[in-house]
C-alpha cells in the first residue's frame, strides 16, 4: 500500500500503540509520520502528501479541533480525511469534530479490529 | 449499589486499557505485591472539569511501567527513560480516566478532562470524598484513586 499516514497525539506510547495497531490491522504504509499536536501535524502536512490522518484531541500546543479548524481552512489539505482517536467518545467535542469533517472516531483503548473497522473504510 | 456500579466501571476501565495497551490482565491485590511508593513508582493526576470538579489519580510502580513499555515499544530502540515512563504512565491515566468516565457517567452526558501531570510525588487529592483501587499486574501494583463528590452522588 503506497499510503502515507500521520498520527497526532501528545503521547509518544499512544503514537507507538497506533502505529502498532495499523500494522497489526493489516495496513502497510509507505511512509507513518508523527506530530505531538496539531500545530505540529500543520508544519508536516504543508510539505508531505499524506493520505489519512489520525489524531487526538485533547493535547497542549492545539487541540485536535482547532487542527480540524486550521485544516479546513487551508484549500491545500482540507480534504485530508481525519479521523479522530480518544477517550472522550460521546462528548460535545467529539460531536463538534464530527461537525468539523472528522470522518470517523476511534476509542479508546482500542483493538486493532476496531482500527480496521473504521480505517478500512477510507483506505 | 451505587459503589457496586463504581467498582464494576472501574475495574472494566483498568482491565480493558491494560488488556488493548498492552495485552496483560489484572488481578486482586495479593500480600507479596509491590505497591507504588515514591521510591519504586510514579504517580499522575488528570482533573475531571465537567460536568463536575473531580479527579483521577494513577500510580504505578516503575517495574510494571517498564514492562508495559517493553510491550508496547515492542524492545525500545533506546534506553527506557524517565520521559518514557512518565508519558507511558500519563497516558495510561488518560485512557482509564475517559474510559470510566464514558462508562459512568449517562450516555448523554458529556464531559471534559485536563491533561495528565506526572511526577514522582502528588499533592493529596482536592477536597471532597475520595477512594482507592489496588490491583496488580504481573505482580506490580497499579492504585487507582478518584476524588470528589461527583464519583459517588446518587
Amino acid at each position: 500500500m503506497e499510503k502515507k499516514v500521520l498520527i497526532v497525539d501528545d503521547s509518544n506510547t499512544m503514537r507507538k500503540i497506533v502505529a502498532r495497531s495499523l500494522r497489526q490491522a493489516g495496513f502497510e504504509f509507505e511512509k507513518v509520520l508523527e506530530a505531538p499536536d496539531g500545530q505540529a501535524a500543520l508544519d508536516l502536512l504543508a510539505g508531505e502528501a499524506v493520505d489519512i490522518v489520525l489524531s487526538d484531541i485533547n493535547m497542549p500546543v492545539m487541540d485536535g479541533i482547532e487542527f480540524l479548524r486550521q485544516k479546513n481552512a487551508d484549500a491545500q489539505i482540507k480534504g485530508i480525511p481525519v479521523v479522530m482517536i480518544t477517550t472522550e467518545a460521546g462528548t460535545d467535542v467529539l460531536r463538534e469534530a464530527m461537525e468539523l469533517g472528522a470522518v470517523g472516531t476511534i476509542k479508546k483503548p482500542f483493538t486493532a479490529e476496531q482500527v480496521q473497522e473504521v480505517l478500512g473504510k477510507f483506505l | 449499589m451505587m459503589a457496586d456500579r463504581l467498582n464494576q466501571v472501574v475495574g472494566q476501565a483498568i482491565a480493558v486499557t491494560l488488556e488493548n495497551m498492552a495485552f496483560m490482565e489484572i488481578a486482586p491485590v495479593q500480600a507479596d505485591t509491590e505497591v507504588p511508593t515514591s521510591d519504586n513508582g510514579m504517580m499522575a493526576r488528570m482533573l475531571v472539569l465537567e460536568p463536575f470538579q473531580g479527579e483521577v489519580q494513577l500510580a504505578a510502580t516503575t517495574a510494571l511501567l517498564r514492562n508495559v513499555i517493553e510491550v508496547v515499544h515492542a524492545f525500545p530502540d533506546e534506553a527506557v527513560v524517565e520521559a518514557m515512563l512518565s508519558d507511558m504512565l500519563g497516558e495510561l491515566l488518560n485512557t482509564i480516566g475517559g474510559r470510566l468516565l464514558t462508562e459512568y457517567l449517562p450516555e448523554s452526558q458529556s464531559y471534559r478532562l485536563g491533561l495528565p501531570e506526572v511526577g514522582w510525588d502528588l499533592p493529596d487529592c482536592s477536597e471532597g470524598q475520595s477512594r482507592a483501587w489496588n490491583l496488580q499486574i504481573e505482580d506490580q501494583g497499579l492504585v487507582l484513586t478518584l476524588a470528589g463528590d461527583g464519583f459517588f452522588a446518587g
